[in-house]
């Protein structure tokens, strides 16, 4: 074996020790770490060697120890209100599991946890609370992603005040890469703004709701939004042009004719002021 | 020997006395613009992100020179060097100019895995082969020389055949890098493998340090692990002394990452470095 494979072999077998979810002495143990390195498991010290006072085994263990510490703490950074519905043990083992199975491949760790919400999914299923937690985790989750997105000048609102009203039904705007639009099974946002304000609150039932995660200003926001404005806005991101996305959003709102054009103004208006739009396509004239 | 301040191998200079920057600190620095000299960024937290750590960092790269200080570049891994993680962190220094980059003498994942740990290499000929050989692509790609950092390491391997020590000298020899030298890691790695600091820092190859790290630890008796939580002990204060006796004044930082206390205590901390910099500069002259 040339001198880079017994090195690559090394590092093989010591990552899967360290990474092993229960630890440096289970990991040892492993099919995985016994075909690396045979010799190992029955003198760990013909590979690692032991110091005054600490063991080979030992030795290994800080680094299994750190391994899981340092990226739940990040999952923990990221998940403050998720881990507030699990509850803090809860938190901590679905972490360790999701880590084991899905390992960064990433030089950041940005990405770290893009994968955690679904992941919940799966791990929580059937148990007390798996929606709410998984709704917030959505919602923490989109604000990671709406904080690192890139950036894109939105267009004030006198942008929009431009456009000759005969063309504003065929009008398409592009929306800032700074926005996820979520569709839930709960009313989680709600229950965020009160938990992180320290408030008691009861668990919500279940009934659909939407939110929108923004960015503005450098800071990530996070709004409740009505079906039709999330339906509104996610044709608008597909493309749509306006006079369409709002026809199949708000075809069967219940309002009066004359309201919906003012409530159309005042969704624009707000949008706008929170940066949603960064460009807009006139139609074509011939 | 004593080297004047820019006697290094490639004349960088030296940039008095760092802190890191992190985020607690944005807003205070913005407003106060500290009397600080420089700043070092982990580099990682400013790549796959156009928030607001990059919006502050441009301000701050305004009016400080900025170093670039990574954990991920794995160049001991044995997996294929991810050029295009390269080319992020290229275009981050040109960006913020940095006036140099580096990372640390480590692996960190292997098999397209990051375990964002610096885990340490067996000190071999084989690995330096290895490490020699990344080290000069990845500096060729960079245009520019690698500062390479010894690792805080919590154990070592049966196969080693050199001291790591020597292995860092010989790795900066063979790929013409540059060298940070952490004194804190220095102390740490002695205490968990029953070795002299004072032993280690000899032969290391002093014209090739460009900089100088300090930070606290945690000492848990059976072993000391790098946690950047606290102040400077006395100890690692008297291995920066021997490195400033050796090297001469060399730009220098303080790592302070977990219980980040306010900036104005990093600024006190760190300015205690300037006692044995301007002693030693006069016992110099």
């Amino acid at each position: 074996m040339s001198g880079a494979s017994e090195l690559e072999r090394l590092q093989r077998w010591m990552q899967a020790v360290v990474m092993d979810p229960h630890g440096a002495a289970r990991g040892l143990a492993t099919v995985r770490a016994r075909t690396l390195m045979p010799g190992a498991v029955a003198n760990l010290e013909s590979v690692v060697t032991r110091s005054r006072r600490q063991t080979a085994l030992e030795r290994l263990g800080v680094y299994a120890g750190m391994y899981y510490l340092r990226l739940i703490e990040v999952l923990t950074a990221e998940y403050p209100t998720t881990r507030e519905v699990l509850g803090a043990e809860a938190f901590d083992r679905a972490c360790r599991v999701f880590i084991a199975r899905h390992p960064s491949t990433q030089r950041t760790l940005q990405s770290l946890s893009v994968g955690f919400p679904r992941f919940l999914k799966r791990h929580l299923k059937g148990r007390r609370n798996a929606r709410l937690a998984v709704d917030v985790a959505r919602i923490e989750r989109a604000m990671e992603d709406v904080f690192d997105a890139p950036r894109a000048e939105p267009l004030g609102h006198e942008a929009l005040r431009t456009i000759p009203a005969e063309s504003w039904a065929e009008v398409r705007l592009k929306l800032t890469p700074a926005l996820r639009l979520l569709a839930l099974d709960c009313p989680a946002n709600e229950y965020m703004t009160a938990v992180r304000a320290r408030r008691r609150v009861r668990t919500p039932r279940a009934r659909p709701a939407y939110v929108m995660v923004y960015r503005h200003r450098l800071r990530a926001w996070r709004m409740t939004i009505t079906r039709e404005q999330f339906t509104l806005l996610t044709l608008l991101g597909k493309g749509q042009p306006i006079g369409r996305a709002v026809y199949r959003s708000c075809r069967s709102l219940r309002v009066p004719g004359q309201r919906l054009p003012v409530l159309l103004s005042e969704w624009f208006r707000a949008w706008s002021a929170a940066g949603l739009f960064v460009a807009l396509e006139l139609p074509l004239r011939s | 020997m004593t080297f004047s301040a820019s006697a290094n191998r490639w004349n960088l200079p030296d940039l008095g006395l760092g802190v890191g920057l992190r985020t607690v600190h944005f807003r205070h620095i913005l407003e106060k613009w500290p009397r600080i000299d420089w700043f070092e960024i982990l580099s990682e937290n400013f790549i796959d992100t156009e928030g607001r750590p990059l919006y502050y960092l441009d301000q701050v790269a305004e009016r400080y020179p900025i170093v670039m200080h990574g954990v991920s570049l794995s160049v001991g891994s044995t997996d294929p060097i991810d050029f295009a993680f390269l080319a992020k962190l290229k275009a981050l220094a040109r960006r913020v100019d940095a006036v140099w980059m580096g990372d640390h003498i480590c692996w960190t994942g292997v098999a397209g895995v990051n375990g964002h740990d610096l885990y340490p290499v067996p000190y071999t000929e084989e690995s330096l082969r290895h490490m020699v050989e990344r080290v000069r692509t990845v500096q060729d790609f960079l245009e520019r020389p690698l500062v390479l950092e010894n690792p805080s390491t919590y154990l070592t391997f049966r196969a080693s055949s050199m001291p790591e020590q020597e292995f860092i000298a010989r790795l900066a020899e063979a790929a013409d890098c540059a060298l940070l030298l952490d004194v804190n890691n220095v102390y740490v790695t002695c205490r968990n493998h029953d070795l002299d600091p004072f032993d280690y820092l000899s032969p290391i190859p002093y014209e090739r340090v460009v900089q100088i790290h300090l930070a606290g630890h945690t000492d848990l008796g059976t072993h000391c692990i790098d946690t950047h939580n606290g102040r400077v002990i006395d100890a690692v204060w008297d291995l920066y002394a021997y490195v400033q006796g050796r090297r001469g004044n060399t730009a220098t930082l303080l790592e302070w990452d977990a219980d980040i206390p306010k900036f104005e205590t990093l600024e006190r901390e760190v300015r205690r470095a300037a006692r044995y910099r301007d002693t030693l500069r006069v016992a110099n002259a």
